[in-house]
């Protein structure tokens, strides 16, 4: 009677319920031959920066930077995507949602344990394409440092100074290379990749394929990204059918633009902290909205 | 637990739910507006400059702009620019510069490379065009693309206040290709005095006086950084200095150096 009534209670979920589905969630999604696939790329594809060698050392450091934190975006959105869709699905296809949930499991812990297995994954992924990053990074940097010495060895010059000119040089390179507002990108990178998650999980919790769940979320996402297209349309005179539309579309979609920040941030401008976790907790309040949503399309689903 | 009480406590979970949705979606347009307001004091997402740019880009980079990779189309493109360079492609470089600088106004490197490419590169093409038979036209073709050099620059400088960078390439571009040595001088001046601004930015003020006929002004300068920095104490002004003294006749007490 108290398991079947705690089914019904939304006070009665338990934590260690949600982190037993979410490490075997993690297990799961880490044994998936697709993913690791894909993160090996996501690892090739940040360490492949190395070849920008033909320009400026500041322009080398903004290419690099450039380009892989796009690739974390990127890649994290994909993986996101491609762990979070298949969760559902897979249980579905398995019949072991039905083992799962005719024991004393609520719809809402097995909801946040498949999320968080996945949020564990993608803490996992963006860990390693961070350090794969520091690595690139930090490789240039010896690499142009040592090539700025070299360079001056040979020119035969020992004067105060051209030793005074190589300091600066060399405090050039450290301050384009040991930057930390990098890591505040990585930070908005990952509550952007989670908030794909959370969408990706509140479509999964009512579609019935895999595929239907991956081409939707995509979509979804590319909708968000436009998000900034229609506010900046709202302002503008259109019929009310219109007007009706893209309202609804401000409502509902998150603007995935307000974490894309890492170009501003490579430019060097400073991205003040009290600004940054604002975004952060946008991004945490459209996760938890979506995972809400998540909730109620899989509590009243009939499987 | 009978059927009515799980219908119940069903429809009071949905209720809930939805009540929480409604709730979360409120603070959502409250951060939303609150962060647009933010970014907007602090000049960043510029969504105006991304749709500016759609009939100069392929659709596909348009979508790669548009899911967040500005920074990386930018580069592309100026790779790709780049290239063009390479291959004397002159208006295609400039309409990709053009691009690049929108996308990434930000950017002390692409706005100091695309002046340098159009005053120094482009216009030396356009003043040995084996296609214009006229010198005439030729000079004025060479004197539009100094111009655009110039015109990128100040567009530049106004939306990175703080560069010396943009500043000295100013001053050089105006010192070196628009023969305009006094203004150069005005602008090497402000790169001196804006912060992590070389040293030599200083000197630079004073040859450039001398350029432009300010003999006295170029004078006093030179002797003042001289006696201020032993830093500025190079050949140039070690020669420069007597020569001016001879020619301003200063009195032989008053010299920096002896006879």
């Amino acid at each position: 009677m108290k398991a079947e009534k705690s089914k019904y209670h939304l006070l009665m979920v338990s934590p260690m319920r949600i982190r037993v589905i979410a490490l075997n969630t993690m297990t799961e999604l880490i044994r998936q031959k697709v993913l690791i696939f894909l993160l090996l790329f996501s690892l090739g594809f940040i360490s492949s920066a190395v070849i920008f060698t033909q320009f400026t050392f500041e322009a080398q450091f903004k290419f690099i930077k450039d380009f892989c934190l796009g690739a974390m975006s990127l890649m994290g959105m994909i993986l996101a995507i491609a762990g979070t869709a298949s969760l559902i699905p897979t249980e579905l296809d398995n019949r072991t949602i039905y083992t799962l949930l005719a024991k004393p499991v609520l719809k809402l812990e097995f909801i946040l344990g498949k999320y968080l297995g996945s949020v564990l994954i993608l803490v996992m992924a963006l860990v390693l394409m961070s350090i794969t990053f520091t690595g690139v990074i930090f490789y240039k940097e010896k690499e142009l440092v040592g090539e700025l010495r070299r360079n001056y060895q040979a020119s035969g010059s020992q004067t105060a100074e051209t030793q005074a000119f190589i300091r600066s040089e060399e405090q050039r390179i450290y301050k384009q290379s040991r930057d930390p507002e990098v890591f505040k990108a990585i930070l908005l990178i990952f509550v952007k990749i989670i908030l794909v998650a959370a969408i990706t999980m509140a479509i999964s919790s009512f579609s019935t394929s895999m595929i239907f769940t991956i081409l939707m979320s995509i979509v979804a996402v590319t909708i968000c990204h436009l998000q900034s297209i229609a506010q900046q349309a709202w302002g503008g005179s259109m019929d009310i059918v219109k007007k009706m539309f893209v309202g609804l579309v401000i409502v509902i979609f998150p603007d995935l633009n307000k974490f894309n920040l890492a170009d501003e941030l490579v430019m060097g401008n400073s991205l003040p902290w009290s600004v940054a976790m604002t975004t952060c907790a946008y991004g945490l309040v459209m996760t938890i909205a979506f995972l809400i949503v998540a909730w109620l399309f899989f509590e009243f689903r009939e499987l | 637990m009978t059927l009515t009480e799980r219908i119940y406590l069903r429809k009071k979970s949905f209720i809930t739910g939805v009540l929480l949705v409604i709730m979360f979606f409120c603070i959502k347009m409250s951060l939303e507006n609150r962060l647009t307001k933010e970014y907007q004091s602090l000049g960043f997402g510029n969504i105006s400059s991304l749709l500016s740019v759609r009939e100069k880009i392929s659709q596909y980079m348009f979508v790669a702009l548009m899911g967040g990779f500005r920074n990386v189309v930018a580069n592309l493109l100026w790779i790709s620019a780049h290239n063009d360079w390479e291959n004397h492609l002159w208006f295609k470089q400039k309409e990709k510069y053009h691009v690049v600088n929108t996308l990434q106004p930000n950017s002390i490197y692409f706005w100091d490379n695309a002046a340098w490419h159009f005053a120094w590169n482009s216009s030396y093409a356009a003043s040995v065009d084996p296609m214009e038979p006229k010198e005439a036209v030729r000079k004025k073709n060479q004197k539009e693309w100094f111009d655009l050099g110039e015109e990128t620059l100040k567009k530049g400088i106004e939306h990175n206040s703080q560069s010396w960078e943009l500043y000295s390439g100013m001053g050089r571009l105006l010192s070196d290709k628009q023969k305009r040595p006094l203004e150069a001088a005005v602008y090497y001046q402000k790169a001196s005095e804006l912060p992590d601004g070389p040293l030599y930015l200083k000197r630079q003020v004073a040859f450039k006086l001398l350029d432009g006929g300010n003999d006295q002004e170029a004078y006093e300068l030179m002797k003042k950084l001289w006696l201020e920095d032993p830093n500025n104490q190079v050949p140039t002004f070690k020669k420069r200095i007597p020569e001016l003294e001879e020619k301003l006749k200063i009195p032989k007490g008053k010299r920096l150096f002896a006879q």
